[in-house]
């Protein structure tokens, strides 16, 4: 192996570099509150008894969970502004498509917490004469957050990592600024670690205040 | 209407599907009075208690409780007589997520607007009558099985119900446990004269508080006679039948 490791040039471009973690949070946190609202959503569809709504939910689910990334991202941001002249920046192009990506998983992942809580809390609550609505306020959420979370960080984590992707439409976060380093000093080792190595450190303190969420949690299931 | 009995059920049919769980049941229950059901596993009795406080749907029949039509109630109606009806389940059903105070304060906060003083002092009061006034901020996964039954009873008592359902309380608890259990039942018949309807098993228990007892088999009520007399002296042949299964036990 000839080839020659020069670091020393994220020295000088670093600043650079994770000056693209403005983007890549915009994207990245935007992404992740929109899917929450979209996860919240489809998973109440999923759950409720109309068959109707059921079958939305569902749709929704399969078509954005199973379309590869980089051809929503494309036909958000090329295709919607061809067909219906409707179209943004690409970071709001990006935020649509990594949200309604990044929802689908969500639902999922909602879907499984609400399903975890056991049928009898239902039943002790609606005893004591709350309406199901109250039910599901005080009894069924307050629980599902917690069983929730640890799938849901995933999702999160998804969504960051995702962010890497809309490079494709020229957002300036930290991997399309790497890319365009390389470019101009053929450096791709060295620039694409320095990215990785930015992007490691944003998703692993992500994750740790996860975790810190989770030990919040007072109590145990019975 | 005074003399009118408490609960009265007509000729009530209970389906899944068009599978029939209960049918042509009729009993009256008096003010004060406590009533057993017992009958083998899978015969509806549980599916019966659940169907005096709504929770289930009746398909034929009536059943009034305090002159309250359940068939036809509307949710409304149906969640006002729940808040007088109070249920105990065999595997306790406490939110996991709350403590053992705001397991019994939430119900008359939320429903009763009571302030979360009054509310706490009522909580206190119903610890002491379960016996378990030291466990008030401790979470339900850190109670044993019998004091876990009792806060589901002093949940269920913080609503002033003026009927208690148990669905057999006691089940899930290992033997010393029971006894916690029962003797808070056997508290709330001599002291508070709760009318009761309890699913359960515990022979020497029911031979203890229970007015009158009704055996359940195969859809119907099998035999319906005071304490006494089920025991010592049943007349229809299931019921001797059964109740020589479960003394063998």
């Amino acid at each position: 192996m000839d080839y020659v490791f020069q670091f020393g040039i994220l020295k000088e471009y670093a600043p650079y570099l994770a000056g693209g973690l403005g983007y890549t949070c915009m994207v990245g946190f935007g992404s992740i509150f929109f899917s929450i609202v979209l996860g919240l959503f489809f998973a109440t569809l999923q759950i409720s008894n109309n068959k109707i709504l059921k079958i939305i939910a569902l749709i929704y689910v399969d078509i954005f969970r199973t379309v590869p990334l980089v051809c929503l991202l494309i036909w958000i941001h090329y295709v919607m502004p061809i067909l219906f002249n409707v179209g943004g920046s690409p970071t709001q192009s990006s935020i649509i498509a990594l949200s309604l990506n990044g929802g689908a998983l969500a639902c999922e992942a909602f879907r499984g917490g609400l399903e975890a809580i056991p049928l009898t809390q239902n039943q002790a609550s609606l005893s004591l004469g709350f309406s199901r609505i109250q039910t599901i306020l005080f009894v069924i959420i307050p629980q599902a957050v917690y069983s929730v979370l640890p799938p849901l960080t995933n999702v999160f984590i998804t969504n960051l990592k995702n962010v890497t992707i809309t490079m494709i439409v020229s957002v300036p976060e930290v991997m399309f600024r790497a890319q365009e380093l390389t470019v101009q000093f053929f450096r791709p080792l060295e620039l694409y670690t320095g990215a990785a190595i930015i992007y490691i450190l944003l998703i692993g303190s992500f994750s740790y205040a996860m975790r810190r969420v989770e030990k919040l949690r007072k109590w145990e299931s019975i | 209407m005074a003399n009118e009995s408490f609960i009265k059920a007509r000729n009530l049919v209970k389906k899944y599907g068009s599978t029939t769980i209960l049918e042509d049941i009729s009993f009256d229950i008096n003010r004060s009075e406590v009533l057993v059901l017992c009958g083998p596993s899978g015969c509806g009795k549980s599916t019966l208690l659940r169907c005096l406080n709504g929770l289930e749907t009746i398909q034929g029949g009536q059943i009034w409780i305090d002159n309250v039509e359940l068939r036809g109630a509307s949710q409304k109606e149906l969640r006002a007589l729940r808040q007088r009806v109070g249920m105990v389940f065999q595997m306790f059903n406490l939110f996991p997520h709350m403590t053992t105070l705001k397991n019994i304060i939430i119900a008359p906060m939320k429903l009763l607007n009571k302030t979360k003083q009054q509310a706490t002092e009522d909580a206190m009061r119903l610890l002491e009558i379960v016996g378990i006034p030291e466990k008030v901020d401790e979470y339900p996964c850190a109670l044993s099985g019998g004091q876990r039954q009792r806060v589901a009873i002093a949940r269920a008592l913080a609503m002033k119900p003026d009927l208690m359902l148990f669905d057999e309380p006691t089940s899930a608890l290992d033997p010393e446990m029971k006894e916690e259990v029962l003797n808070v039942i056997e508290r709330l018949r001599t002291e508070e004269k709760m009318t009761m309807v309890l699913v359960t098993h515990e022979i020497n228990f029911v031979k203890n508080v229970a007015d009158r007892v009704m055996m359940i088999e195969d859809r119907e009520i099998v035999e319906e006679s005071s304490a006494k007399t089920f025991f010592e002296n049943p007349k229809e042949e299931r019921t001797k039948i059964f109740l020589k299964a479960i003394t063998d036990l």
